[in-house]
């Protein structure tokens, strides 16, 4: 907006957020930023999406990932987590047959999520296409 | 391309770790906006077992870069591999995954080979499984013959929606039963 116009209405001109700021969440007179959008606790903070062999596709801080055995899968955050309370949803496409797997998270810590799909007899990847990985939380 | 490392586990199994793009790019080129002060991140990194020494190396190459490609490899082994798997080793390609918890590796590294007896029970599972999906298509089939008597519900809820007193009601049953 222009100068001109907040001198005019006696204004201060608009002001980013802090990362304090954006991590509190609070604020309705700053402005967000593309370098500090990431700190909100709403935001997501790591995503991967990888297939069976855990080889990603594509990924927003992640480091690695481990392929532990059958159905078995680590994603390896780049910056961990600030402790293991952070909240992660999975989800994967599936490829053929009948639909008679699940998904489900087997392992937290702050550097890694640990996640496997089953079917009634156990572990199972038989027709996993890609898996989704996401993760809100502080860091 | 990046490659792939494979570790030996405790169990006598083979973990693979991929390292991903992301980390690839940037501890080469750095510029990754750190969560925290830099202090802060090393200092969490710390918290969460990693030494010292690496946890500056790491978050020092997110702000700047500067990593060789054996440096990176090296970091993604100490931050990502587990402290009671041995052996890492860089590999370029890997076995089919046909009978992937039938892998084993050595402890003291060495290529990959299949356990004949784990394999044994990977193919038993996925014949029980491939069975398992079998009898639910049988009673899926089944259900389908039944859809005839669905067929005989509708008209029935028409009626009990259309009921006013709970004799007409108690009087609204499929026919022939």
């Amino acid at each position: 907006m222009d100068r001109t116009l907040f001198r005019t209405l006696n204004q201060r001109p608009p002001v980013a957020a802090t990362q304090a700021e954006q991590e509190t969440g609070t604020s309705a007179t700053v402005f967000v930023t593309p370098g500090r959008q990431q700190y909100h606790p709403s935001s997501v903070k790591g995503w991967v999406k990888h297939d069976v062999s855990a080889t990603a596709q594509a990924t927003y801080n992640v480091g690695s990932m481990t392929d532990n055995g059958s159905a078995d899968w680590s994603t390896n955050w780049d910056v961990d987590f600030s402790s293991a309370n952070y909240s992660a949803w999975m989800g994967f496409t599936y490829t053929a047959g009948n639909f008679n797997r699940m998904i489900a998270a087997r392992g937290q810590t702050a550097a890694t999520l640990q996640v496997a799909t089953f079917s009634t007899g156990g572990a199972d990847e038989g027709n996993v296409g890609a898996i989704f990985i996401g993760a809100s939380g502080d860091q | 391309m990046i490659r792939s490392i494979v570790c030996s586990r405790p169990d006598g199994g083979v973990s693979v770790l991929h390292p991903t793009e992301y980390a690839y790019a940037r501890t080469k080129g750095g510029g990754l906006n750190l969560p925290y002060p830099r202090q802060m991140c090393i200092d969490n990194m710390v918290k969460n077992g990693k030494r010292p020494g690496f946890a500056k190396r790491w978050v020092d190459t997110a702000i700047s870069g500067g990593m060789t490609d054996a440096e990176f490899y090296e970091a993604i082994i100490e931050k990502d591999m587990p402290k009671n798997y041995s052996a890492p080793e860089l590999v370029s390609c890997l076995p089919d995954r046909w009978f992937r918890n039938a892998w084993k590796r050595s402890h003291n590294g060495g290529p990959i080979y299949i356990d004949l007896a784990r394999a044994k029970t990977v193919q038993a599972q996925r014949i029980d499984r491939f069975l398992e999906g079998k009898m639910l298509n049988k009673a899926e089939s089944l259900l389908a013959e039944l859809d005839d008597s669905w067929a005989d519900i509708v008209p029935l809820i028409q009626q009990i929606k259309r009921a006013r007193s709970l004799e007409e009601l108690r009087t609204i049953w499929p026919k022939g039963h």
